[in-house]
């Protein structure tokens, strides 16, 4: 075989200072744990997502209420029932109205595209099933003898104009004529008000009692997992609803039911955490330097341990929130005037037939704050255990 | 020397993975011949075993062969179709892994998982599977196997189950069994003794085996030949007792002297300094480079394969990837002498 | 194959002894929580005459001591005997209970089904498609599902497809369509939570070492996918079965509340709003019995799945 011939310098041995062929690469192997889990966390889309919502709502939940001209529990029976979005009938020149087909009713649109007012009508025709108005000098008829209703104008069959925003109430307004947009930001409020209470009530008993349990071991750790189990045999929803048959209904009562019972998978997951990482050598090193078990439990165990515990708190949240709404659905959560998602999808199935849309915002924003909770929980398991995530 | 059972030309395989192109294996050439054992040894990320599950396809997600040929029989194992090699696999090859815990089927009892390969690979019954069964437990020296069969993996010591997965390696008679690292999650005394099952079964059955470890000590028992990889590439090939006694190639020289030596002992053990090369992107010239102690200027350039018919630095059967193979380069530094 | 012999004996014994301290255990929380409502039970009642108050009270033993009450109740609670309701003169919890028994193992069961019979294949399409638009299109159903609270499921369902397509009643289950809804409802959840451990149960059993030995033996990649892959991956659904009937018989609580059928679940409903306490804490414990018995069951079910499981006294 011919090889290429080789200058003789080529064989010279490298010089340390020009340093070596090819280096070996130093690997992104040195970024920190913390860093690792940040950046996979932020290549999450859905988890930026949820994330970006929940920011959202907490802002608009905190702040919306005081920039909202009008409070939660202000009734205007006049305007009750109004929608976000109308169809407006022009009777004159800059004169228009909607039309509540439902109650049969007439709405002044206000300047802006608001739904400002309630027109009374100048007479009513029970036996023709026909209401009568005087609007700018026009006479307007509803008949209501056929379905839907028809509106004329001095005799001439109406059409309903292009769809309009009411800028009165945008989200429009309930059967007791209360403002639905900040009626819901209220029921944001109370969702995140249970949701903190939910994390608190984690982190004071669940972690402590987790990691108590886990760390004595023995004889007490037995009891007191016994108690775990015991309590975990009925569901949660079950301890909560017999709390608030004792603790009678009201925001106060859903916190404290929830806070009490809302620990105990926490305490689960704490004492198997503390139980792997106290088999290993680091724990033993500091035990034979002498450190006190309590200094053991903060300073070495949990935040090792703090990983499983965010992802378990990030996906408590929606459970939490999901309990109050549903306690609040079936009439045992807060109670009236106060506004929860909950109450508010109830409220809204009562109207459901002649009112539709009044489901759509209570549905579509516990559902979003659901899903955002879920996706930002799904990320940091996928960022705090890069094995698993697909 | 008869036509090779084996012969692998070029292969090149690559794992795709989130955060980049791994080049697992590089243009490794092999030649098995029949009921030859033949040492594979590196560190881990070597290559080694990839090269092997390379022959059957077993890559895990992300792997892909990318060039080479596998000429065994006649036949090219690296053209076939997925649906062909399943009748190469388990049939004329057999395979056996490192943990013989995870490798078995937990929820299934030792003796379906063998009749299951017999059932695959031959026209046979399931009573005559059983019996046939009962046969390889008894070659593989499990003792009483009749009953045995009918248990669990988890009911099996460590060294028992990795008998049963000689078994099940063996059991359609193949004229290559790889044993990818078979001792190494074994205690030391189990691992003589599976050592020398598998050499036993060697001579009674006269099958090829590929025996793939990162430890020196399981080749000098057992091999007959040994390529030593790094980088994804060969470095050193040659039967096993001249590769102990002459290792030509630094890396090779490396390795043994980090073997413990009784006859040395008090002298400290000197380890490979510095860690493999990513393999993302792999050093241009010879991979061993930056870490070996005798790297000159030309080791940018990645060196050709010395065979030793063709350069005095080599014993004949010793073939070397390095440049100081070359009858140019200087001549090795004495040893310091104590 | 050896399934029998393997049923632990003392495993189940001490089993059924904890189960009797749990029920013992909840028995009195229920108790203790029914008495310490402020207020006497019939306080809703406020022109009640002093009398007829104590008539009511010597009527439901109110006018005993507290110990007294209690071994009373659990005494009856022994003989399966829950007493009477406090609000409905002459029913007895036990009868309301059987009541609504029928109405709410028929949806529940067939919620069941539909939890194993779409989320297990789901997941299992999923998983074979990774990354690809059906395992795309799953996980997104998924992440809806899991979201979404079943009360919302329920009436947007309610209003789609009953108000307005008039496809379904929109109560009661006169008709084999009357279930579509309120099974839908109640098991979207877990039809998701199932589908999603489904996936990640058979990625994660496919990438096992014993799936590239079944590779290795030759079997073709349906075999080891059916034979090896998916019965291991689905042994820890099973596990997720017993939170399963628990969370249906909660969620039973708001279905048959918005698609008015007469199950227990409404009658518990109804009971707390009545405040009828002797329903409440009947109720209760048929449902903390009930489960308890499911979860045994889910554990025996594992046990006899999972050869690897032993519960302490196989030899």
């Amino acid at each position: 075989m011919t090889r290429p011939a080789i200058a003789p310098d080529m064989w010279l041995p490298l010089d340390p200072q020009t340093g070596r062929p090819g280096d070996p690469v130093v690997g992104s192997a040195s970024l920190g744990f913390w860093a690792g889990v940040r950046s996979r966390l932020w290549r999450h889309r859905p988890a930026m997502a949820g994330l970006g919502f929940i920011i959202l709502l907490i802002v608009a939940a905190v702040f919306g209420p005081m920039l909202s001209p009008y409070s939660y529990f202000q009734q205007n029976l006049e305007l009750s029932n109004l929608p976000p979005v109308y169809r407006p009938y022009t009777v004159a020149e800059g004169v228009q109205v909607h039309v509540n087909t439902s109650n049969l009713s007439l709405y002044e649109v206000g300047d802006g595209g608001g739904l400002t007012g309630l027109l009374r009508p100048d007479g009513r025709d029970m036996i023709n099933r026909q209401t009568t108005w005087e609007i700018a000098g026009k006479t307007v008829v509803l008949d209501y003898g056929q379905r839907p209703a028809v509106l004329t104008i001095d005799g001439e069959v109406a059409q309903a104009g292009g769809r309009k925003l009411n800028r009165r109430n945008p989200f429009g307004t309930d059967q007791l004529g209360r403002d639905v947009l900040v009626r819901q930001l209220y029921g944001a409020r109370i969702s995140l008000l249970v949701a903190a209470a939910a994390v608190l009530a984690n982190f004071v008993i669940g972690v402590v009692y987790g990691g108590v349990s886990g760390l004595l071991g023995g004889r007490v750790d037995a009891v007191m997992m016994r108690i775990v189990e015991i309590v975990a045999t009925i569901p949660l929803t079950l301890y909560v609803i017999l709390m608030m048959v004792v603790l009678q209904s009201g925001l106060l009562s859903v916190v404290l039911a929830i806070g009490t019972v809302y620990w105990v998978d926490m305490a689960r997951v704490v004492r198997g955490q503390i139980l792997t990482l106290k088999s290993q050598d680091y724990v033993a090193a500091a035990r034979t330097m002498g450190a006190s078990t309590s200094r053991i439990l903060f300073k070495h165990l949990l935040p090792n341990a703090f990983g499983p515990i965010l992802v378990t708190l990030t996906m408590l949240i929606p459970s939490a929130i999901f309990i109050e709404s549903f306690m609040s659905f079936i009439g045992l959560g807060v109670t009236p005037p106060q506004a929860s998602w909950g109450t508010l999808t109830s409220e809204a199935v009562e109207t459901l037939r002649a009112y539709p849309h009044q489901l759509f915002f209570p549905a579509v924003a516990i559902s979003l704050t659901m899903l955002a909770f879920n996706f930002l929980g799904d990320g940091l398991r996928d960022a705090l255990d890069p094995r698993l995530s697909s | 020397m008869t036509a090779p059972l084996l012969s692998l030309r070029d292969l090149r395989t690559e794992y795709r993975t989130d955060r980049g192109v791994v080049q697992a294996v590089r243009g490794v050439e092999l030649t098995l011949h029949r009921g030859e054992i033949l040492g594979l040894v590196g560190e881990s990320g070597s290559g080694k075993s990839v090269t092997c599950m390379s022959l059957l396809k077993l890559l895990k997600r992300g792997g892909h062969i990318t060039s080479g040929t596998a000429d065994f029989d006649g036949v090219d194992l690296l053209s076939l179709s997925d649906r062909a090699l399943t009748r190469v696999r388990g049939d004329r090859i057999g395979v056996i892994f490192q943990d013989p815990m995870s490798a078995l089927n937990p929820t299934m009892t030792v003796g379906r998982q063998i009749v299951e390969v017999l059932m695959q690979h031959r026209r046979i019954g399931k009573n005559a599977a059983r019996a046939r069964a009962v046969e390889l437990f008894k070659l593989v020296r499990i003792p009483s196997p009749e009953t045995r069969i009918d248990n669990y993996p988890h009911e099996f010591s460590g060294g028992m189950r990795q008998r049963v997965m000689i078994a099940i390696a063996l059991a359609c008679e193949p004229d290559i069994l790889i044993a990818d690292e078979p001792t190494t999650a074994l205690d030391v005394t189990i691992q003589r003794q599976i050592l020398a099952l598998l050499k036993e079964l060697r001579d009674r059955l006269g099958m090829a085996i590929i025996l793939v470890t990162h430890d020196l000590g399981v080749i000098a028992e057992t091999a007959d030949r040994v390529m030593v990889l790094y980088g994804g590439q060969v470095m050193e090939e040659a039967p096993v007792a001249d590769l102990f006694a002459a290792p030509q190639h630094p890396y090779t020289r490396g390795l043994l002297a980090a073997i413990p030596d009784p006859r040395l002992a008090g002298r400290p053990l000197s380890p490979v300094r510095g860690s493999p090369p990513d393999m993302r992107s792999p050093p241009p010239g010879c991979p061993f480079a930056p870490r070996c102690p005798r790297a000159m200027r030309i080791c940018a350039t990645p060196p050709p394969m010395y065979d030793g018919t063709e350069s005095a630095r080599l014993r004949p059967t010793q073939r070397s990837r390095c440049w100081l193979a070359d009858t140019n380069a200087p001549a090795p530094t004495p040893e310091p002498a104590e | 194959m050896t399934g029998a012999s393997r049923l632990p004996l003392m495993w189940l014994a001490q089993r059924i002894g904890m189960m009797l301290l749990t029920l013992l255990a909840i028995i009195t929380l229920t108790f203790a929580l029914m008495h310490a409502v402020p207020g006497g039970p019939f306080v809703s009642e406020k022109m009640l005459a002093p009398e007829i108050e104590a008539a009511l009270n010597a009527k439901f033993g109110l006018d005993q001591p507290i110990w007294r009450q209690y071994l009373n109740y659990l005494g009856g609670v022994l003989t399966f005997d829950l007493g009477p309701s406090f609000k409905y003169p002459g029913v007895s919890v036990n009868s309301m209970i059987a009541d609504g028994l029928a109405v709410t193992a028929q949806t529940g069961l067939l919620a069941m089904i539909c939890v194993v019979a779409v989320g297990v294949p789901a997941g299992i399409v999923a998983a074979l498609n990774r990354g690809r638009w059906p395992d795309t299109l799953a996980m997104f159903l998924a992440s809806l599902g899991i979201a979404v609270p079943s009360y919302v499921i329920a009436t947007v369902a309610l209003y789609i497809f009953a108000l307005r397509l008039g496809w379904t009643p929109a109560f009661g289950l006169d008709d084999w369509r009357g279930y579509i809804l309120p099974v839908v409802a109640l098991s979207g959840f877990w039809m998701s939570f199932v589908a999603r451990l489904t996936r990640s149960n058979l990625l994660e059993t496919m990438s096992q070492d014993y799936i590239m030995t079944a590779r290795a033996k030759g079997l073709p990649a349906r075999t080891v996918m059916l034979r090896h892959g998916l019965r291991n991956s689905l042994i820890p659904v099973v596990t997720v079965l017993g939170p399963v009937v628990a969370n249906l018989l909660t969620g039973s609580f708001v279905i048959e509340q918005i698609f008015a059928l007469p199950g227990i679940g409404r009658h518990f409903v109804q009971s707390i709003t009545n405040r009828d306490y002797t329903a409440i804490m009947g109720i209760t414990i048929f449902y903390a019995v009930f489960l308890m018995l499911m979860i045994l069951i889910v554990d025996l079910l594992y046990l006899w799945l999972d050869p690897r499981i032993s519960y302490g006294d196989r030899k």
